[in-house]
């Protein structure tokens, strides 16, 4: 027998979790990760469009070979406490999880079987305890991570996000249509760096658009810039989580 | 300690054995732990003790531990190489390996060709090699 205990007690682990929303872009640099800090800060501090009242949010950055939500919300905790597991860290209101807090700062060059078992590491070791949502930072594509989330957590619902290119919309739409042939709950799709036209996408609810943002840039590493950007401005008024 | 994350985990999949091949209680977990994430079967045996009482079939449960060496393979030249020497690595380097074992191609690289990509084929981290308990 060879069993790895860790499958188990991954649902225990996300219990006390109310909605779990995996950050999809399937494209790379259509602005996920973006999308997903700054959704997690307005939900931290503001609680969204539909809601006055702060919630209680988790960010886990899932791209593990381009992790960068670190930088975009200016993290500046070494390292996670443990405490009946890893304990998240806590800043700007977000408790958040990374691999990059145990990669000194080095490039991450691992491979398919490799993502799935730092995965289940991550998500059997975290303690994130009460939370009202937990965002996903998810990697471009559908490869493992996006597989393994399927298996382990079919509560999470997908967020999608497109930039009105063709490439883009291309990939989101055939995605999703794989997505819900799975069973998997899609939220709907936000156009980012849109051009104000944002179109129907096969059967996808759009949820709204978001214009690019040239001073998103300058607001990257400070929680409270980040606030302040158009681009955060555009997202608050974004409903439907 | 993360180390009561992953007992847990081991009591949970006892508990879930039990109730699925009907056993009265589980009688023996053997563990295996690797020796790339380095959890000190001292360490992992005393919080076993404590989180063992949390589930029914596991509370008069006994834990037996092996080390498994690591076995590392690189994926350029297919040298297969070990970690000889546990204490050479900086504290920090130590404790990112034992919290996520993969972070060892980030440190180590191939002795023979240099190369950083090499896979893990023993001796990764923690699994359960058997579970013994009698049937109703």
């Amino acid at each position: 027998m060879k069993l790895d205990p860790r499958v188990n007690i991954i649902q225990t682990r996300l219990s006390k979790i109310k909605k779990i929303i995996a950050v999809s872009g399937f494209k790379g640099g259509v602005g996920k990760s973006s999308i997903a800090c700054v959704l997690s800060l307005l939900l931290a501090k503001q609680g969204g469009a539909s809601s006055l009242s702060t919630k209680k949010v988790g960010l886990m950055d899932l791209d593990l070979t381009g992790n960068c939500d670190n930088t975009i919300l200016g993290i500046k905790t070494q390292y996670p406490e443990e405490e009946h597991g890893v304990q998240p860290v806590e800043e700007n209101g977000i408790k958040f999880i990374s691999s990059y807090f145990y990669s000194q700062g080095k490039a991450t060059h691992f491979r398919g079987d490799e993502i799935s078992n730092i995965l289940l590491e991550l998500f059997a070791i975290t303690d994130w305890g009460e939370l009202d949502y937990l965002i996903l930072d998810m990697p471009p594509g559908l490869s493992d991570t996006a597989l393994d989330i399927i298996r382990w957590i079919p509560q999470a619902e997908v967020l999608a996000i497109s930039t009105p290119s063709i490439l883009s919309r291309n990939l989101v739409a055939k995605s999703a249509k794989l997505l819900k042939e799975q069973k998997v709950e899609i939220i709907g799709f936000v156009e980012n760096m849109s051009d104000g036209k944002a179109r129907e996408l096969d059967g996808l609810k759009i949820l709204g658009s978001i214009p690019k943002d040239e001073n998103f840039e300058q607001a990257i590493g400070d929680a409270d810039k980040l606030l302040e950007t158009n681009f955060a401005k555009a997202l608050k008024q974004i409903d439907g989580f | 300690m993360h180390e009561w994350a992953l007992a847990d985990a081991v009591c949970k999949t006892a508990e879930d054995i039990a109730k699925d091949k009907n056993l009265i209680q589980v009688d023996e977990i053997s563990v295996v732990l690797g020796q790339v994430q380095n959890i000190k079967p001292k360490v992992f045996d005393r919080i076993f003790e404590e989180v063992k009482l949390q589930y029914s079939s596991t509370k008069s449960t006994k834990l037996v531990t092996e080390i498994e060496e690591a076995e590392l393979t690189c994926n350029n030249c297919g040298n297969i190489f070990g970690i000889d020497d546990r204490t050479g690595f900086e504290h920090q380097t130590s404790e990112d390996m034992h919290f996520i074992p993969e972070t060892a191609r980030l440190f180590i690289k191939c002795p023979k060709c240099k190369s950083v990509d090499f896979h893990i084929t023993k001796g990764r981290g923690l699994y359960v090699k058997e579970i013994r308990g009698e049937t109703k």
